[in-house]
């Protein structure tokens, strides 16, 4: 049996949580989730006094990554309600040094009950925070979660290239280029990003399926080392596309390669700015 | 008997894979020189780019170099330990690997990825690379690109279409 | 003209168009974990059964008006860049709301009324016929009535199609153009309806879509001046992503680009949200922030257009843009947090 937070649990104590941080710690806002007004659906908001925390919930549909909105407001002191995901996320941001630990309060969900919907959440391996300040819900053991994820199989595994190559020209005959998955993604945060570079063009205009392939298979070679697994980039897909699958491969191969997992503690050089003199060269003539 | 060799020929003929191959200044390009001016014969499928280190190499510019038609890619460094920028090509290495697991996993043939090291004493060894993998390529044919279908995103296909009587 | 239709006669009548025409229908379509509501040429006439009408169909038609990547032909030296044999099969769109409808109505303000006239589209548009349908129940997080679209009724289509609990209603609303087409003489021989009965369900339906949380208060065009000076955007709009999602689901947006691959000119789906959209080549972005994106998204729907249609919004309602948002980021939230922003200004001029 799943020991679990429920989402009505986590909500209440988020509440409360909020409501202390806004009043005793010197921050000037708060990020979390709200329901909307008309469309009654989660949404993420930014809270400034201590008496809108009453607004607050965290539900299944609490798929925003809150942790991509911290870095837009780097300067202010900010505090932020984050999945164990998004912590992840933030202890990256720390291992690059490009926001600063002082200005970051951090409340995290211990016992993530997951998302609708998002197959991430079916194979995560991080259900607790791995970096907070105030922390909200019952931690799940690492036995437990070890039980969970036994025999869980990451997406395509079992296929071979040329299926794949198959399932991908599928899929990616259907994106349009609207890039809310780099958008949704909490770890792309480049300045200029490529897909807008002009010179040199690394991805022409034109919405044709080789174009979005090339789009795609040029933002996951950004990922390894980089890629929390969330699936938020799948979730924000509005045309139910599987990009995850490449990152996620990534993901599990730095694991298996080179023992690293990304954003698990903020001293952790990135994955790329490393080496070792004893890395394996798999398939090298 | 003859007939068959000419038809063997033609086949050969008919495919002359075009090879990217990304050069360390320091080292792989002058192996390149000095397998030609050691009169060292090597197929001529490569296309060589010159780069000042395989660090410095972007590995989107794989990605671009395929997307734009090439059968295979070469990338070639110095050996780990003798970079000239002390270690450059370590973390080329890393990366490397990343970018073959994610184009393998994607379904490009691993013969068409190849990475090296080659000092610029290795003239010999550079001519044998090349040789190499050209064979690789052109056991794995021509590149049709990441796709099975190329240019098939005619707005139609948008996926499964659900039977049943709903009207 | 009111007929009354069977589902068997509604699939005998669209059986014996799909002889001339393409028949383009909603259907259920499953999407990586998605399923979609989408219109898809009908393939085959087994296909039709599966057409699938209940749901508000997750994308409008507008991709086959203005398609996503629409190849112009090539550009040579002085000559016409439209390309001699283009040419579109007469098409029928079936089961298409009044949301859609009005936004292939604006499309047409833009691409063809005015004094600029898009060819393309022109011949799309003129070699399409519409078939109406009259929503039963409220489509997720629309407003429809409030941007004054009727969802019930529709008289600008030629065919308009109502759902009863066993078969349809169809009025016809223009005789000529089906005559043209060569429609009419394959309805004329369907059993008559008659205006009490089909009025008894439109009033009956339009009961149900009275209730509504969300109104927009203000009359439009909305004042241009005052969304510069007094709205704090940043306070309503900040969790945007940037993305284009909620443009390209719009029925309404229609902004473009071209762009030229070798010799021919291509013209590609663009979007007011992407930071590109309007910067300049010297680097200097006018709208740098997503926020002014979002005023300027606001403002072209409810200022800019109506300004220049006579009053007419450049929104249809249909709450696409809510229920696709990544973020949830709601259309309503934004325009309510305009409306008091200005009402306080106007409130303290008044005062003062």
């Amino acid at each position: 049996m799943k020991m679990e937070n429920s989402y009505k649990d986590l909500s209440a104590e988020i509440k409360e949580v909020a409501k202390k941080v806004l009043a005793e710690e010197d921050v000037d806002q708060l990020l979390g989730f709200a329901q909307g007004e008309f469309s009654g659906l989660t949404e993420p908001v930014i809270i400034k006094k201590a008496e809108q925390a009453q607004r607050m919930v965290f539900t299944e549909d609490a798929t925003p990554m809150l942790s991509k909105y911290l870095l837009e407001y780097k300067e202010k002191k900010q505090a932020v309600v984050a999945k164990p995901c998004d912590t992840r996320a933030i202890a990256y941001y720390l291992s690059e040094d490009i926001i600063d630990r002082k200005n970051l309060v951090i409340i995290g969900i211990n016992g993530c009950p997951g998302l609708k919907d998002n197959t991430a959440c079916d194979e995560c391996d991080t259900r607790n925070p791995v970096i907070s300040d105030y922390q909200v819900g019952e931690e799940i053991s690492s036995a437990e979660l070890a039980a969970e994820l036994k025999g869980v199989k990451y997406l395509l595994e079992d296929m071979t290239p040329a299926e794949r190559k198959e399932h991908y020209s599928q899929e990616f005959a259907r994106c349009t280029q609207c890039y809310a998955c780099r958008d949704a993604c909490p770890v792309c945060y480049c300045d200029h990003c490529y897909v807008e570079s002009n010179q040199p063009e690394w991805v022409e205009e034109g919405s044709s399926a080789d174009k979005d392939m090339i789009f795609h298979l040029m933002r996951t070679m950004h990922m390894p080392g980089r890629c929390v697994n969330c699936g938020a980039c799948e979730m924000a897909c509005p045309e139910g596309i599987d990009m995850r699958s490449m990152t996620t491969h990534l993901y599990h191969k730095a694991e298996e390669l080179y023992d690293f997992r990304p954003g698990i503690s903020p001293e952790q050089p990135p994955l790329l700015s490393d080496f070792s003199k004893e890395d394996s060269e798999p398939g090298f003539l | 008997m003859a007939t068959a060799q000419q038809e063997a020929q033609n086949k050969e003929e008919e495919f002359e894979p075009k090879i990217i191959a990304f050069l360390c200044n320091w080292c792989s390009y002058a192996a390149a020189d000095l397998a030609g001016s050691s009169r060292l014969q090597y197929p001529s499928n490569i296309r060589t780019i010159r780069i000042p280190c395989t660090g410095r190499l972007n590995p989107l510019l794989v990605i671009k170099a395929l997307d734009r038609g090439a059968d295979g890619i070469l990338v070639s460094g110095c050996h780990p330990g003798d970079c000239h920028y002390i270690d450059g090509n370590y973390y080329a290495r890393r990366r490397f690997t990343m970018l073959k697991e994610l184009l393998e996993f994607s379904g490009v043939e691993p013969e068409r990825l190849n990475f090296t090291w080659c000092s610029a004493a290795e003239g010999r060894r550079f001519a044998k690379i090349v040789k190499q993998v050209v064979d690789r390529v052109e056991s794995v044919g021509p590149w049709q690109g990441f796709l099975t279908e190329p240019g098939f995103a005619d707005g139609m296909e948008v996926g499964e279409i659900e039977d049943g009587e709903f009207l | 003209m009111i007929k009354k239709l069977t589902n068997q006669d509604l699939k005998a009548l669209l059986k014996e168009l799909r002889q001339e025409f393409l028949v383009i229908a909603p259907f259920k379509v499953k999407q990586g974990r998605l399923m979609k509501v989408l219109y898809q040429p009908v393939k085959n006439d087994e296909q039709l059964s599966s057409i699938y009408l209940t749901d508000q169909p997750d994308a409008s038609p507008k991709e086959y008006f203005l398609p996503r990547d629409d190849k112009l032909g090539e550009e040579t030296a002085g000559a016409d860049c439209e390309p001699a044999d283009w040419q579109d099969q007469p098409r029928i769109f079936l089961g298409v709301r009044s949301c859609d409808i009005a936004g292939i109505e604006l499309f047409d303000d833009v691409f063809i009324e005015n004094d600029y006239i898009d060819p393309f589209y022109q011949q799309r548009r003129e070699n399409s016929i519409i078939i109406g349908y009259s929503c039963s129940e409220k489509a997720d997080n629309s407003f429809c009535q409030e941007v004054g679209v009727n969802p019930v009724d529709n008289d600008n289509v030629p065919l308009m199609l109502y759902q009863k609990e066993e078969g349809f209603f169809l009025k016809i609303n223009d005789e000529d153009k089906l005559k043209e087409m060569g429609i009419l003489e394959k309805i004329e021989n369907l059993a008559d309806g008659t205006d009490e009965d089909l009025e008894a369900l439109i009033n009956e339906r339009q009961e149900a879509f009275k209730e509504d949380d969300f109104t927009i208060k203000s009359e439009l065009p909305f004042p241009e001046k005052e969304a510069f000076s007094s709205v704090n955007w940043e306070e309503v709009t900040a969790s945007c992503l940037g993305c284009g999602v909620c443009t390209f689901y719009c029925p309404t947006c229609f902004c473009f680009k071209f762009f030229w691959e070798d010799v021919e000119k291509n013209r590609a789906w663009d979007s007011c949200m992407f930071s590109l959209f309007t910067e300049h080549a010297s680097g200097h972005n006018p709208r740098e922030s997503q926020e002014q994106r979002w005023r300027q998204r606001l403002m072209h729907k409810f200022s800019y257009h109506p300004k220049n249609y006579q009053g007419e919004p450049g929104c249809v309602g249909c709450g696409r843009c809510v229920s696709k948002c990544p973020v949830n980021l709601d259309i309503r939230k934004v325009i309510a947090h305009f409306e008091n922003s200005i009402v306080g200004e106007g409130v303290k001029g008044n005062e003062g």
